[in-house]
C-alpha cells in the first residue's frame, strides 16, 4: 500500500509579463495511479481545484514555484505534499561540472525522448503573445503542456527510487517542495518600489549620467567624457599604490568580482565601483516592475551550489548597484522591515564545529569583539564604540578564514603586513582550535566520501574539480541557506508578507500600524528556523523598520543615491524653468 | 502507457511511516550524527632536532622517559648526528654529551632540543645551565628563550594568560628518535661524514 492515494503530475502554461504576476492560460494534470487526465483552459479553472490537495495526495512538478504561483492566483490551497523534480535533480547533480537544469536536459540525462527545444520556444512565444487563441492553438498549447506532464510521469520511476533510497529522502524532498511554495508566495508579493522616482530617473538618465560621471570621476580621473579608460585606471592604481590583479595579457582586470574585491580592501573606491556597475547595465533600470509598483522576478531557488537563491543580479532590486536599493519604498500607509541574522555565519561555524570558545563568544552576542578579547587584541571591557576598528578587523579576519584566505590575501584585506596576517591567522586558529580541527576534518571527510551534505540533505558532490575553498565554505553557506529556507516557509505560511529573501535577511511588509506585530512574528519564525537547524541556537535578529514616506537605504550606496537625487532635482528644475 | 504503469508501480516505494517524510516536521528530517566513520589520522613523518626558534613559545614533555641523555656530533652546517659508540673516538671532543628534550611549539610542531651537559671534564657554562633551567620551566608553562649575549646566558619569558595545553604526538621516544635521526646516524668508518671529518673527501 503506497503512502499516497493519488499522485498528480501537473503543469500550467501562463503569461508572465515583466514584474507582474503570471496569468494562467491552461493546466494539464495527470493522476499516475488511475491514469486520469485533466486538460483545462483558464476559463474552466474554478475557485476550487479539480483534485484533492491533502496529505495523502502527492503532486509532481518541475520548478514548482511557477505552478504554485498559478495555484495562488486561482486561490487554490497549496498541495500539502509537493515533489519538485527540479530540486531533486539538483540534489542528484550538485557539484558536478556543467550540468544543465532544464526539464528537457533532465529528460535527456535519463534517456527519455522529448520535444525539440526550438519547438518549445515557439510555443512559449505564442503563449506570451497572448489571446485571442484559435481553437487549434488551444489544442496545440494543451498538447504542449501535456508533453511536459508526460515527461514528469516518465521521470518519476527514474528518479523516485533514488529519492526514497536516500536517508529520509522523501521527507527532505518534500521539505524542499515546501520551500518552492514559499518562493511562489514571495515572488507574488514582490518588493515595493518608488515608481515615480524610477520613472523620473529613466526619463532623465542620459542627462544625469553625464554630470554624475563628471562628479564621481573628479575623485578618480578614470573617465574621458563618458568613456571609462583603462590607461587612466592604471594611473589611479599607481597613484594609490594598489596591487591590482591583472589579466593574462597584463591589463588591469576590471571584472565585477575583481572590483568588488578591491573595493572591500579600499573602500574609497566604492563610489567608482557603484558608478561602473550602474553604467554597465544595458539600460539603467532593467528592473521588472509590475503595474502595482512592485519589483518581481524569479528568485531562482536552489540555484547556487550552496542551495542559496540566485535571482538575476539585474532583475532583483538587491542585485544591481547598491544605491538603487534606495528605490525600495513602502506605499502610503505601509511600512517595510529588513530583518537580518547578525553574525549568522559565525554562529553556524560554532554549532557545526562544536567549538566551545566560539560558541561562548557567539552566545555573548558579539563574536568579533569576543575573539579580540580572547586573543588579547582588546581589553575585557571593550565595546563596539570603544574598539570599533579592532572589531572590524576581527570581522574581516573571521570572514577571510572562512573563505580559506591565505596569509598574503588576508594581509591585503586587512591592510597589514604578511607577517602580521600570519600571526593573526595563528592566533585565530589557536583560539578556535576546535573550529580549525573541524574544518580540516570535514574537508577530509568530504574528499574521502566524495560528498558532504547539510542537516537536511542538501549535498555537495566532491569531484577533482571541487575547489578547497568551496569545500571549506560549503557547510557554513549551505546551512545558512537551510535556515533561510525554513524561515521563509514559516513566515509565508503564517501569512507574513515576505517581499523577498536577501542572503541572510528577510524583507517584510505590512501596514504602518501593524509592522511592529509583523516584525515580532517574523522574528519568531527566524528564531524557530535557526533553532531547528542549529540544534537549539537562535541567532540574533536585527531589524530596521522603514515607514512611508521614508525609503530603504543601504549604507554603502547612500552617498551615490543622494548625489543622483540631487542631480535629478537640478535637471527637473532646469526643465521646469 | 508503459511509462504510466512504471510510474504507478514506483509509487509503492513511498511506503513507510508518515513521520519519516512529513515536510512540516523538519525536526524529524535532521541528519543524525553519523559522519564519524570517515576521517583521517595525521602521521608524523619527521621530527626536527633544533633549539627553540627566536620568539617561539614551547613546552617540554613532563615524562622523564620522553627525554634522553646521549652524545651527538654537530657538523659545520649545524646538523646533529648520533655516532655509534665505536666511532665516537674518531670525532674526539666534537662528540658532546647532550640531553634531548622532547618539545612542542605553540603551533604544534614537535622537536627535540639538544641541551649540552657538562663534559667528562665537568666543564659547564651559563648558556647550558640556563637552557636546562628553561627546559624544566617549560614542563609546566609556555616559555620562550632569548640568548643574552652580554650575560652569556638565556633569558626566559613565561607566557601569561590562559593558553591551551600542549598537544603531543602519541608516539614513544624510540619512534620519535627514529623520525628525528633516520638519516643522521653515523654507523661505520665508510660513512661520508667520517671521511669528511677526517679530510678524506
Amino acid at each position: 500500500m503506497s503512502a499516497f492515494e493519488e499522485v498528480w503530475a501537473i503543469d500550467f502554461e501562463y503569461r508572465a509579463l515583466d514584474g507582474s504576476n503570471p496569468e494562467v492560460v491552461c493546466m494539464v494534470a495527470h493522476e499516475v495511479i488511475s491514469g486520469r487526465r485533466l486538460r483545462m483552459w483558464a476559463d474552466e479553472l474554478t475557485a476550487s481545484p479539480p483534485f484533492r490537495t491533502d496529505d495523502r495526495v502527492l503532486f509532481l512538478s518541475y520548478f514548482a514555484c511557477a505552478e504554485m504561483s498559478a495555484f495562488l492566483s486561482l486561490h487554490w490551497p497549496l498541495p500539502r505534499r509537493l515533489l519538485d523534480l527540479y530540486t531533486e535533480y539538483r540534489v542528484l547533480a550538485n557539484g558536478r561540472q556543467a550540468v544543465k537544469r532544464g526539464l528537457l536536459d533532465v529528460a535527456a540525462a535519463f534517456g527519455l525522448a522529448h520535444m525539440a527545444s526550438a519547438e518549445k520556444t515557439a510555443m512559449r512565444d505564442r503563449i506570451l503573445a497572448g489571446p485571442p487563441f484559435t481553437p487549434a492553438e488551444k489544442v496545440a498549447i494543451l498538447n504542449y503542456c501535456a508533453a511536459d506532464v508526460d515527461l514528469l510521469v516518465a521521470l518519476l520511476p527514474k528518479m523516485l527510487p533514488g529519492i526514497v533510497g536516500r536517508e529520509k529522502g522523501l521527507g527532505r524532498a518534500l521539505f524542499r517542495g515546501r520551500y518552492m511554495q514559499a518562493v511562489a508566495r514571495m515572488e507574488r508579493t514582490g518588493i515595493p518600489v518608488d515608481v515615480d522616482l524610477l520613472s523620473a530617473l529613466n526619463t532623465h538618465w542620459n542627462t544625469i549620467k553625464r554630470t554624475l560621471i563628471a562628479e564621481v570621476d573628479s575623485r578618480y580621473g578614470v573617465f574621458e567624457g563618458e568613456t571609462f579608460k583603462q590607461a587612466k585606471l592604471e594611473a589611479l592604481v599607481e597613484r594609490m599604490r594598489i596591487a591590482w590583479p591583472r589579466t593574462e595579457t597584463g591589463r588591469l582586470s576590471v571584472e565585477e568580482n575583481v572590483f568588488r574585491e578591491m573595493t572591500r580592501k579600499h573602500p574609497e573606491l566604492d563610489e567608482l565601483r557603484e558608478l561602473l556597475v550602474t553604467l554597465g547595465q544595458m539600460r539603467l533600470f532593467e528592473l521588472p516592475v509590475g503595474r502595482d509598483g512592485r519589483n518581481r522576478c524569479l528568485l531562482s531557488p536552489f540555484g547556487a551550489i550552496t542551495g542559496r537563491n540566485t535571482p538575476s543580479s539585474k532583475k532583483y532590486i538587491f542585485g544591481p548597484a547598491t544605491w538603487m536599493r534606495s528605490l525600495i519604498k513602502p506605499a502610503p500607509g505601509r511600512a517595510i522591515a529588513y530583518c537580518d541574522w547578525t553574525s549568522q555565519e559565525v554562529a553556524i561555524a560554532a554549532v557545526l564545529s562544536g567549538d566551545e570558545r566560539l560558541l561562548k563568544v557567539v552566545r555573548d552576542g558579539d563574536p568579533y569583539l569576543g575573539f579580540a578579547r580572547l586573543a588579547g587584541l582588546a581589553p575585557e571591557d571593550a565595546t563596539k564604540a570603544t574598539h570599533g576598528k579592532v572589531r572590524d578587523f576581527c570581522k574581516m579576519l573571521f570572514l577571510g578564514v572562512s573563505y580559506g584566505m591565505g596569509e598574503e590575501t588576508l594581509a591585503g584585506h586587512l591592510g597589514r603586513s604578511t607577517a602580521e596576517a600570519r600571526q593573526l591567522l595563528r592566533l585565530y586558529r589557536e583560539t578556535f582550535a576546535g573550529l580549525t580541527a573541524w574544518t580540516e576534518r570535514q574537508c577530509d571527510r568530504a574528499t574521502l566520501a566524495g560528498r558532504t551534505e547539510t542537516v537536511f540533505g542538501w549535498p555537495l558532490i566532491v569531484t577533482a574539480a571541487t575547489k578547497p575553498t568551496t569545500l571549506r565554505n560549503f557547510p557554513i553557506q549551505a546551512t545558512g541557506a537551510e535556515i533561510l529556507r525554513l524561515a521563509c516557509c514559516l513566515a509565508t505560511e503564517r501569512n507574513i508578507n515576505v517581499c523577498g529573501p536577501v542572503h541572510d535577511a528577510l524583507l517584510i511588509e505590512d501596514s504602518a500600524d501593524r509592522i511592529g506585530r509583523a516584525v515580532n512574528d517574523v522574528r519568531e519564525c527566524m528564531d524557530e528556523a535557526s533553532r531547528i537547524v542549529l540544534n537549539g541556537l537562535a541567532v540574533k535578529v536585527d531589524v530596521k523598520i522603514i515607514r512611508y514616506p521614508d525609503r530603504y537605504h543601504d549604507g554603502r550606496g547612500k552617498a551615490l543615491f543622494e548625489k543622483v537625487s540631487r542631480l535629478l532635482g537640478e535637471v527637473v528644475r532646469l526643465e521646469t524653468a | 502507457m508503459g511509462e504510466q504503469a512504471d510510474a504507478a508501480k514506483v509509487v509503492n516505494f513511498t511506503k513507510g511511516n508518515e513521520n519519516d517524510w512529513d515536510p512540516f516536521n523538519p525536526e524529524s528530517l535532521r541528519a543524525q550524527g553519523r559522519d564519524e566513520e570517515i576521517g583521517v589520522q595525521k602521521v608524523l613523518l619527521s621530527v626536527s632536532v633544533r633549539k627553540p626558534k627566536k620568539g617561539e613559545f614551547f613546552r617540554t614533555h613532563t615524562d622523564p622517559d620522553m627525554h634522553i641523555v646521549t652524545k651527538l656530533y654537530k657538523n659545520d652546517d649545524g646538523e646533529s648526528f648520533i655516532v655509534s659508540p665505536g666511532l665516537q673516538d674518531v670525532f674526539g671532543r666534537q662528540v658532546v654529551p647532550v640531553c634531548l628534550y622532547f618539545c612542542v611549539s605553540r603551533y604544534g610542531d614537535p622537536f627535540l632540543w639538544p641541551i649540552r651537559l657538562p663534559g667528562d671534564d665537568g666543564r659547564d657554562n651559563s648558556y647550558w645551565q640556563t637552557a636546562r633551567d628553561a627546559a624544566k620551566r617549560a614542563e609546566t608553562s609556555w616559555v620562550r628563550i632569548e640568548a643574552n649575549q652580554a650575560a652569556k646566558n638565556y633569558s626566559l619569558a613565561l607566557a601569561l594568560g590562559e593558553l591551551p595545553p600542549p598537544v603531543w604526538p602519541e608516539l614513544p621516544l624510540p619512534e620519535i628518535l627514529e623520525l628525528a635521526f633516520k638519516n643522521s646516524v653515523i654507523k661505520n668508518r665508510d660513512d661520508l661524514m667520517v671521511k669528511q671529518f677526517l679530510g678524506e673527501v
